[in-house]
């Protein structure tokens, strides 16, 4: 997944680590955090999908990060981060609740990607429309049917 | 007076205003000398004109002013305009929308095309000696010409009259005939509701005299006394040119947040139910019931307000039909039934793109060139039919056309060889499932219009666009005659009265509407054998089609069965058990569960669980 250069405004990002990688969400991309609860499995969902869930009287459909970004996480998820409007039916779980750091700007243009980095290491950018418009292979392709 | 103070309603108003007026227009008859579209065309010029000179908007108000000189001309001669002039209008018509959507913008209104448009006019309107007047000086240009009457009638229905709601609605059907009801009281939407006390008044605006609304009135068996008084026409107003002054214009992304809110509540006092339950709490139970009745109540008046006439989208799928016939060189009669069937807002502009591609496949594919309509010894001119209905718990669009027809076999054909089905399905395809053969992503390619007469672009996105409504497309096919494509759409996009099942462990909401009954089992767990169209229904377990709880060798007996019709076929739908009638609040599932047939939506109970609602005919196989 290529990421997006960050934006002027959007240096506050929302860090989410994978196994060995560490993701960045933009702040302006998220919405709410809330712990992972029970989910209403939808039989037939393609597998970057893991289920449905109320979220203050609204539903939202959980899509399982790793997943999508074609990951093998042995983690459980344990946080859910709802994405900001228009993507707001949407939550990614994600295996630990995100940090909020300040990153500074993507670098020169001739950077082939724009990874930001903060006190710990790179961080890799994600721009939840390019990332669900083009996901992992097989994330949102559904089963075969009957 | 600022007057970008009223831009907003300026455009809103003159874009409803060229809309009627084009869909007057391209009518086959719109311009053919008939008094009442040409009327109605000119008033609706005259309004244009009138708003973009309070406006300031010049070259508008004279391209709009020139118009209406030259549909006034044809109205004072009685003349039948040809076919080019009339296509003038369109284009004046057309250059005056594009003028509306600069003024939007912000940018000059002005159109690159407006001087040409002008030039035409005024060419066409020049033998038609003594109608011209100074196109120059828009704002002083006289009103229509003939004497438009204002007569505000009170109706006192028989009380022996059945059905004093539908009685009322005819009595201002009939006043409509002889012009235009202005207003009305109860108004339309309290009659449709049965709210109507025996007594109706309406201010009608007609050319007609006193004596003929009087003898209309007579003649109505229902009308046990009236009494007719003429008004003086209410001044038009720049803000408000032709509505009532009891209406008001509501920003429509307001509307869609009231009743999001509305729905919110409805989910959310369900909520206090448990808690009255537990605590025996009968006072306050009570009192939930009656916050109940007014929800929902509160809810029927957000639905009624939301709902507007299909005619507001008939002049674009007029004009749609118009341009391509004349591009294609084939003469097409377009008419269109229940235009004023009203329809959620939203549901309506969604359904727009759809209709668009289907009536545009109609002309290009469907109804065929002049000459081969003649070796078949049909009239020259196509004819396509769109007729709306509405009935109480769906809304039916029916497409019609009486082309070529599609050929099943050959699509079952070029489906097998694109490799899109296999042999086995190809053989077992009945003709109305091959028929949707041409809804398949990927089918709709040049090549494949012309190996099989012709339909497909754009009828995947057609077919997607109405199921994400909650509807479902059939087809229709005589080969040689025609061709239908039927639309079924659910009432709103709101609440839905369901039936609440469980199968595999799991809860399920199936819309009541798509189950005809529930089935009583063999003792054996077996259901009967059912036929409602004389075809054995196809016996389909939950939690076998979606793959739901223990594995097949462990599943116990089916404890219910639901009859389900879907088109010609039918489903008896096994179920563990069924827990109840619920009528819930359907949201449709977006992207990336958007593709899954299965589901028309998912909804919140009470507790905050998550149930899925089925669509019960994508679960045939």
């Amino acid at each position: 997944m290529p990421p997006a250069p960050i934006a002027a405004g959007t240096d506050r990002v929302l860090v989410i680590p994978l196994d060995s990688e560490r993701y960045a969400l933009p702040l302006a991309a998220v919405s709410d955090l809330a712990e992972f609860g029970p989910l209403r499995r939808v039989p037939l969902a393609p597998e970057g999908v893991l289920g449905l869930a109320e979220w203050r009287g609204r539903i939202v459909t959980v899509l399982d990060l790793a997943r999508i970004l074609g990951r093998t996480t042995a983690a459980a998820p344990r946080c859910l981060v709802r994405l900001a409007p228009p993507l707001d039916h949407l939550a990614l779980a994600v295996p630990s609740a995100p940090r909020l750091v300040s990153v500074a700007p993507a670098p020169a243009e001739d950077s082939p990607r724009a990874d930001l980095g903060d006190a710990e290491g790179r961080l890799v950018l994600l721009d939840p429309e390019s990332l669900l418009a083009a996901p992992a292979p097989g994330a949102f392709q559904a089963p075969c049917r009957r | 007076m600022d007057p970008s103070r009223y831009l907003g309603l300026f455009v809103a108003e003159a874009r409803e205003h060229l809309a009627a007026a084009q869909e007057l227009a391209a009518r086959p008859d719109g311009l053919r000398g008939r008094a009442e579209p040409l009327r109605d065309l000119l008033r609706h010029a005259h309004s244009v004109k009138g708003m973009a000179a309070t406006m300031g908007y010049r070259p508008m108000a004279t391209l709009a002013h020139a118009v209406e000189d030259l549909l006034a001309a044809w109205r004072r001669g009685n003349s039948v305009p040809e076919d080019e002039h009339a296509a003038l209008v369109v284009d004046g018509l057309v250059c005056l929308e594009r003028m509306v959507a600069s003024a939007e913008r912000g940018a000059p209104v002005q159109d690159a095309e407006t001087g040409d448009i002008l030039r035409r006019l005024t060419e066409a309107l020049a033998p038609l000696s003594g109608s011209g007047s100074d196109p120059a000086s828009p704002v002083a240009a006289a009103p229509p010409t003939r004497a438009v009457r204002h007569f505000r009638i009170e109706i006192a229905l028989s009380p022996s009259a059945p059905s004093p709601p539908v009685q009322a609605a005819m009595i201002l059907g009939r006043l409509g005939k002889l012009g235009k009801v202005l207003k009305s009281d109860p108004p339309a939407a309290a009659l449709r509701i049965g709210r109507v006390d025996g007594r109706v008044e309406a201010l009608l605006e007609t050319e007609r005299s006193a004596e003929d609304v009087e003898r209309e009135l007579r003649s109505a068996d229902a009308v046990a006394s009236f009494r007719i008084e003429p008004v003086a026409a209410a001044p038009p107003s720049p803000a408000c040119p032709a509505a009532p002054a009891s209406w008001t214009r509501v920003r429509s992304d307001l509307l869609d947040a009231v009743l999001e809110r509305v729905l919110d509540l409805t989910f959310e006092q369900e909520r206090l139910a448990p808690p009255l339950r537990a605590a025996s709490d009968r006072a306050g139970a009570g009192r939930l019931d009656r916050c109940r009745a007014l929800v929902r109540a509160l809810h029927a008046d957000v639905v009624e307000m939301r709902l507007v006439a299909f005619e507001t989208v008939a002049h674009r799928l007029s004009r749609a039909v118009h341009d391509l016939s004349r591009r294609l060189g084939k003469p097409v009669r377009f008419e269109i039934e229940g235009r004023d069937v009203r329809m959620d807002r939203s549901m309506l502009e969604a359904l727009e793109d759809p209709l668009l591609h289907m009536v545009r496949n109609a002309v290009d594919h469907g109804i065929e060139a002049p000459e081969a309509r003649a070796a078949a010894g049909k009239e020259p001119s196509g004819r396509i039919t769109l007729a709306v209905l509405r009935r109480a718990d769906r809304i039916l669009v029916a497409l019609e056309d009486d082309g070529a027809g599609i050929d099943a076999k050959a699509l079952r054909l070029a489906a097998l060889e694109r490799g899109l089905i296999g042999p086995a399905e190809a053989a077992r395809l009945g003709e109305a499932d091959s028929l949707m053969l041409a809804t398949l992503p990927g089918f709709s390619t040049a090549d494949t219009l012309t190996e099989v007469s012709g339909r497909g672009v754009g009828l995947d996105a057609a077919r997607a666009g109405i199921e994400a409504l909650g509807g479902r497309l059939e087809i229709r096919s005589s080969p040689g005659r025609g061709a239908v494509m039927r639309i079924t759409l659910p009432p709103s996009l709101a609440l839905v009265q369901t039936l609440l099942v469980r199968s595999g462990g799991e809860l399920f909401a199936v819309p009541a509407a798509s189950v005809e009954r529930m089935l009583t089992l063999g003792d054996d767990g077996t259901p009967p054998d059912a036929r409602p169209h004389g075809v054995p229904a196809e016996v389909v377990r939950l939690d076998e089609r979606l793959d739901l709880g223990p594995d097949a060798t462990r599943r116990g007996r089916a404890g219910s069965a639901l009859l389900c019709p879907a088109g010609e076929r039918a489903m008896v739908l096994l179920v563990d058990e069924v827990l109840g009638r619920k009528e819930v609040v359907v949201k449709p599932l977006k992207a990336p569960l958007g593709l899954l047939r299965e589901y028309s939506g998912a909804t919140l109970l009470e507790d905050g669980s998550v149930v899925l609602v089925l669509d019960p005919a994508a679960l045939l196989p």
